[in-house]
């Protein structure tokens, strides 16, 4: 089976996209750590809780309330499409936003840690310059990853209350690497000799972390009733610290001395609530709202070309909804009654100004044998709106698949 | 099981379709893409002149240091400069020859060096070279050390190349003798022969067992230049001893081949002269003042330049080709073989802190090539000389804010051959030659293809000299080939 899985991530691969928005600021934010059981109900349900639901980056209250191991490991299969001034560009990409690992300690709490790629962007392509006739070489290769480990517990006399932590450590780096040749048009005929097939490189590359801290954090408070769950978190503001070279190449061995540039951006404070509702049994309704307030624009990696120096923000704002039939942990049931479904949508403003995002999802979650280890599959679509002048809408399709390990370690059969 | 198969199967299925059919790219969509969000497919390019530039120094850099001679070595006089020949002999004597020749009525020495026919009879060198026919006085000089044990072989067998060169710098010989030889070299003679004075004779006779001799060739009133093989195999400069005593019918012979050679040079040019030599490692250090240089970019762009500030990151840096021109006049210098000599440029560029020397790359302008020639050359047609100094100016507009100059190195090159072919490689020419035969009374014309190879550059240096005075007093001009920040095109759309 683990083989046929392994053939369909690397047939999908070849289909691999990542947005273009935002590539020279932060890039693109995998929201939620990629979960694929949350991305299959449009990003809802941070309140949801059942006794393996394993980690929220949002809330890590929430894992206070399970009782089993979880381990999640989850890949993204994204395409997009940019459409604008009547032409169209498409790019794959595939990715790792997450793996996730949930430990309960009974009355003692839980432990979690996660690794999440929160922003990433990611481009290779060359394209023949009409004036130049030399390919142009355009490369972009960030990640930004947060390791995230977290503590949560809940309260002594009121169990239906839980209390968590997170502590958010900043690491990745970024790289962009453009090759461009030279427009000679400007010169004259005589003179465009000494630059015929010369190309040069402007490379720069850096890494992240939080400036003057560790790390950011997470708090949060979760409430589980009988049909009604929900949580409240909240998130600190921080400075990212992104140490850049500059470096203009014209082979490998001839480049200029490089210029150390620092650019720091201001991460405003994170609110985000969730509230899941049992209908019935195993079937469950929830809403979740996020919101940042930037106040800053963020500042691009730029550099030369007169590239725009700024990304302008907005507030970032995501409402998400969505359904789940559980599926039922009796292993003798059909494999339909097995299945976890889901659905959702979602709309979210991006970081970026005018960039608002609209998508919808569909889930399932496909028991695989008795032990609880579950692949969860998620369809995900929508579109990207953009003002401003250039009016490039995105549309974009996205397969999640993650893979979730359930364990009973530390349970004793009595419990 | 199965149903999971056929449910993956599906969704890639499915996946693969949805891509072809809504996930494809325009053949414009990427550069449109890039236009719209401000990233440009290609560099602006400007050029810029500056004229009307004078060095603020140049100094003249003199090769003085022997350097080890293997496959070549040359002896005589050329252009105001003096080479001279040291040969190193190691060896343990035959003590049974060396009882006969101190007893033999009759000995004799000499010292034969092989004449470098190749390039006497080179055909690329349109200069006639022999016959060369003189009284050549030759100064003799040695030292000769004796020991008796092997610590003495070996302390002299581990004397490396680079102290023995160094001790050629003061060395004292233990005689000096002038001697004068007849020499008449044509086309047909292969070797030069230096027999050795009676003093010398004297001297080696107190070999008895290892000894060190040292011997230092020199010819400081010729007007020729000898060119010999130095340690070539086969081709190696002999030290033979002969002896024979009265009713003997044989000479007795003993001959040694050198251990190793050295070209030391006397330069007879003031020592602020500004004047280079062919095939020496003399080097002109030409150092241009910042500020018009500095203030034509500021003029060039419409702000203060360079930036103190993120200037490492601005493209207007990104000089792709510069070249610099000057006034040229040959008849302050001469030439011995006929040909073109390259003039090379150099930068010295800061890595990481350290300053090193590197050679300009070199691009060809073909168009300019084929019309006039390359540019780069002195004893040639024009009146100007430019060179390419791109890595020079580079690295001074990169660290102009930090108070760098404009700083480039010369030095008198190797002859050109491909004066006017632009391949400025080694390539292979074909000619066609017309053959005449007479067959059954008439003649016949036929047309053979001929093959030849072309190089770059004749394999021998012309010990040439070249005066730069009145180069450096002329006027400039620096013309640069600037990668700019884009202008026009992209910012209107």
């Amino acid at each position: 089976m683990m083989n046929k899985f392994l053939i369909f991530i690397l047939c999908a691969a070849c289909l691999a996209s990542a947005s273009l928005l935002g590539m020279d600021a932060l890039g693109e934010e995998q929201m939620l750590g990629g979960m694929v059981n949350t991305a299959g109900r449009g990003f809802a349900g941070g309140a949801k809780t059942s006794d393996a639901e394993g980690l929220s980056v949002v809330n890590p209250a929430r894992i206070a309330f399970d009782s089993k191991v979880v381990f999640n490991l989850n890949f993204f299969i994204d395409m997009t499409t940019a459409e604008g001034d009547g032409s169209t560009y498409s790019t794959k990409n595939i990715g790792l936003p997450s793996f996730n690992f949930s430990f309960p300690m009974g009355t003692f709490g839980a432990i979690g840690l996660s690794l999440w790629q929160r922003y990433s962007s990611s481009m290779d392509e060359s394209v023949k310059d009409s004036v130049s006739k030399m390919d142009a070489e355009v490369k972009y290769q960030g990640s930004l990853y947060e390791i995230v480990p977290t503590y949560a517990v809940r309260i002594p006399f009121f169990r239906m209350l839980s209390l968590g932590a997170s502590a958010h450590f900043v690491i990745g780096n970024v790289e962009r690497s453009l090759i461009f040749g030279p427009d000679n048009s400007a010169v004259s005929k005589d003179d465009s000799w000494a630059t015929n097939s010369s190309k040069v490189t402007d490379y720069v590359s850096g890494s992240w972390e939080i400036k003057n801290h560790p790390a950011y954090y997470s708090l949060a408070l979760q409430f589980r009733g009988r049909q009604v769950s929900y949580f409240f978190s909240y998130t600190t503001p921080y400075v990212l610290q992104n140490d850049l070279a500059f470096d203009l190449r014209f082979s490998e061995l001839d480049t200029l001395v490089p210029t150390r540039y620092t650019r720091e951006i201001k991460v405003p404070a994170l609110f985000a609530t969730g509230v899941n509702y049992r209908l019935y049994k195993r079937y469950n309704v929830m809403m979740d709202l996020q919101w940042r307030s930037w106040e800053d624009d963020i500042e691009n990696i730029a550099g030369s070309w007169n590239m725009p120096e700024v990304t302008k923000t907005q507030n970032d704002f995501m409402i998400a909804v969505g359904f789940q039939r559980d599926g039922s942990p009796l292993f003798y049931d059909p494999y339909l009654d097995r299945t976890a479904f889901r659905v959702g949508g979602w709309m979210k403003s991006w970081y970026v100004k005018d960039v608002y995002e609209y998508g919808g999802s569909i889930g399932a979650g496909l028991p695989m044998g008795r032990k609880g280890t579950t692949i969860d599959l998620a369809l995900q679509g929508g579109i990207r709106t953009t003002g401003g002048d250039e009016n490039w809408e995105e549309m974009f399709f996205g397969i999640r698949i993650g893979l979730m390990g359930v364990g009973t370690w530390g349970q004793s059969r009595g419990k | 099981m199965k149903k999971k198969i056929i449910l993956l199967s599906f969704l890639a299925v499915w996946a693969i379709a949805l891509s072809a059919c809504l996930f494809d790219s325009d053949e414009d969509g990427l550069s449109n893409w890039l236009s719209d969000h401000g990233l440009p497919d290609s560099y602006d390019v400007q050029t810029l002149s500056i004229e009307g530039l004078t060095p603020s120094k140049v100094e003249v850099l003199r090769d003085t240091i022997p350097s080890i001679a293997e496959k070549s070595i040359v002896f005589g006089n050329s252009s105001n400069m003096a080479h001279e020949m040291a040969v190193q002999f190691l060896y343990v004597s035959d003590t049974t020859y060396m009882n006969r020749f101190r007893d033999a009525d009759t000995i004799g020495a000499y010292v034969s060096f092989s004449m470098l026919l190749p390039f006497y009879k080179d055909k690329d060198v349109p200069v006639k070279l022999l016959p060369i026919k003189e009284n050549l006085k030759v100064e003799i000089s040695w030292t000769l050390r004796k020991g008796k044990n092997k610590k003495f072989t070996d302390s002299l067998a581990s004397l490396s190349d680079s102290v023995w060169l160094r001790s050629l710098e003061n060395w004292e010989p233990d005689a000096v003798v002038d001697t004068t030889y007849d020499i008449k070299l044509t086309k047909s003679d292969t070797l030069v022969f230096f027999d050795l004075p009676g003093a010398f004779l004297d001297s080696i006779k107190t070999c008895r067992q290892a000894c060190h001799l040292e011997m230092r060739f020199a010819a400081p009133e010729t007007e020729n230049l000898f060119r010999f093989y130095a340690t070539e195999k086969k081709k190696t400069p002999v030290f033979r001893m002969r002896s024979v005593n009265e009713g003997d019918t044989l000479n007795y012979f003993k001959s040694y081949s050198p251990t190793r050679m050295a070209s030391v040079t006397v330069n007879n040019d003031c020592s602020d002269c500004l004047v280079l030599h062919g095939g020496a490692t003399d080097s002109l250090i030409v150092e241009f003042p910042s500020e018009p240089i500095l203030n034509a970019l500021a003029d060039f762009y419409g702000d203060e330049f360079p930036y103190t500030v993120g200037d490492g990151y601005d493209v207007r840096q990104a000089v792709v080709l510069a070249q610099m021109t000057f006034a040229r006049n040959d008849a302050e210098g001469e030439n011995h073989l006929g040909l073109p000599l390259q003039v090379v440029s150099g930068a010295f560029i800061d890595s990481a802190g350290e300053e090193c020397y590197k050679r300009e790359a070199y691009k060809v302008n073909k168009k300019q090539v084929v019309k006039s020639g390359y540019s780069n050359m002195v004893f040639y047609d024009g009146d100007s000389l430019t060179l390419q100094i791109t890595q020079a100016m580079r690295n001074f507009i990169n660290r102009a804010s930090a108070g760098k100059k404009l700083k480039i190195m010369m030095r008198l090159g190797a002859p050109q051959l491909q004066d006017k072919d632009s391949a400025y490689a080694t390539h292979v020419v074909e000619h066609e030659l017309t053959k005449k035969k007479v067959v059954d009374g008439d003649t016949v014309e036929t047309k053979v293809i001929q093959k030849d190879t072309s190089y770059v550059f004749l394999g021998y240096f012309d010990y040439a000299r070249y005066d730069f005075s009145s180069m450096m007093d002329s006027p400039i001009t620096l013309k640069l080939w600037l990668a700019n920040k884009r202008s026009g095109r992209n910012d209107d759309e």
